[in-house]
């Protein structure tokens, strides 16, 4: 835009102009210096290389079931922000809040009412600037989700470096603060009715506002 | 010249307003997540399977040989679970014979049985647990069918036919349900003198075919345990 402005700046000393077109050449620059105003500075959020990974836990011997099952690395999150503070946060969308769906049940006995809590995520990054911390987290609905980055609020600014980084920032350039690893481990117990279950996790990267 | 100036305002403006950069402001990704629990029943036998009654003096045939925690059983289970027993065959196997009198034909119902841990179901019939010693049933007397139990004749040692609550046990592991997924059974044989087994239930309303009293020789006989999903 400013090359294109430059040209239309340019006066050439050799053309004479009539008085009506200095109106129009006003106007011009009118428009143009008006989306050049408007035009705000570049924002976005987003997440690079999106995978969507597909996994499952299958427990068949009873040393899965007494000590659970992890999945390191389960997903990657490479965040892009521009221009923008952000906030991360995760959750789960079921058919029914707060339980898998059942896909098919195995047995007759026990209760099908599988709650998304036995399953519990970790995310981290090599800065450590995660706000949940190194511990595992029970997952919750994405109604109530949990924070990752940031708040439901606007936040404080917290820079590269310190824990909960939330300015502008990309992974290709500071990946110990905008690449996330998430670790995904299941502990079902023995209560629950023998079958096939599943959900979803979601992962929203959203501008901080 | 007014129009060439207007075109090209209207021009620049196009041209500003397609160059302004398209924000996003959210985006997501998803992750999905299938968990397959399956079930597990686990019955295991940490004793010698072999269990032997030697009958040598007068003493053993008129007090009989009684073997305390001669079989330890531990139930590893994901879903509610019972657990039943029964002699495999109606008479012993006569293996080898000793004498030329009495009978090989001795009822499986001569071997007696009872657990540690008594039945927290109610069966039906008092002989139907192994609270205290009682007689093993054979498959006919027992019920038990194609690997199905009988809800009155099975005899039980944990849990009964049936899946209302208290009629079977809850999924747990040995090790840390000790009081409730561990057996241990004791087996008794009397046979008296002469070898009758009159203590017994007996197929043929309490006593051996004739002559009445067992040949001596050598015999075996199969027990069944068998864990299955509450039923």
């Amino acid at each position: 835009m400013r090359a294109s402005l430059s040209i239309f700046l340019k006066k050439r000393s050799s053309i004479i102009y009539p008085s009506g077109v200095k109106i129009y050449f006003r106007l011009f620059l009118l428009c143009t210096l008006f989306f050049h105003l408007t035009t705000s500075k570049a924002q976005s959020v987003s997440f690079a290389l999106k995978t969507s990974p597909s996994n499952s836990f299958v427990f068949d011997t009873f040393d899965k079931y007494k000590y659970g099952i992890t999945q390191a690395n389960f997903l990657n999150l490479k965040v892009e922000a521009v221009g923008t503070e952000w906030d991360l946060y995760i959750g789960s969308s079921t058919i029914t809040s707060g339980y898998f769906d059942i896909n098919t049940l195995y047995s007759t006995s026990g209760s099908s009412a599988l709650p998304i809590s036995i399953l519990q995520a970790r995310v981290h990054n090599t800065s450590n600037t995660t706000s949940t911390g190194t511990s595992f987290f029970n997952l919750t609905d994405i109604s109530t989700p949990t924070y990752l980055i940031g708040s439901a609020a606007d936040d404080a600014t917290i820079t590269c470096g310190t824990a909960g980084t939330n300015v502008a920032g990309s992974y290709t350039t500071q990946p110990q603060c905008y690449n996330f690893k998430v670790d995904i481990k299941a502990s079902p117990g023995l209560t629950y009715r023998p079958g096939s279950y599943s959900l979803r996790i979601d992962f929203y990267i959203v501008q901080d506002l | 010249m007014k129009k060439i100036f207007l075109s090209l305002a209207m021009l620049a403006g196009l041209v500003g307003s397609a160059s302004a950069q398209v924000t996003s402001l959210s985006d997501e990704e998803y992750a999905y997540v299938t968990m397959d629990l399956q079930g597990i029943l686990n019955l295991t036998m940490t004793t010698d399977p072999n269990v032997n009654f030697t009958f040598k003096s007068i003493q053993d045939y008129k007090n009989g040989i009684t073997k305390f925690n001669a079989t330890k059983l531990e139930v590893d289970a994901t879903v509610a679970w019972d657990l039943f027993a029964y002699a495999k065959d109606d008479l012993w196997t006569s293996v080898e014979t000793y004498s030329s009198t009495g009978t090989p034909l001795l009822p499986a119902e001569i071997l007696q049985m009872q657990s540690t841990n008594d039945n927290a179901s109610s069966t039906p019939i008092v002989d139907a647990n192994f609270d205290n010693f009682v007689s093993l049933r054979g498959p006919s007397l027992s019920g038990v069918s194609n690997g199905l139990p009988d809800p009155v004749k099975t005899q039980f040692l944990a849990g009964k036919v049936g899946t209302s609550l208290g009629e079977s046990y809850s999924p747990g592991t040995a090790s840390s349900n000790p009081s409730t997924h561990q057996f241990r059974i004791d087996y008794r044989l009397h046979p008296g003198i002469p070898a009758t087994f009159s203590t017994n239930t007996v197929l043929n309303g309490g006593t051996l075919p004739s002559p009445g009293f067992a040949q001596a020789g050598y015999y075996y006989l199969e027990v069944v345990y068998a864990l299955v999903e509450d039923l």
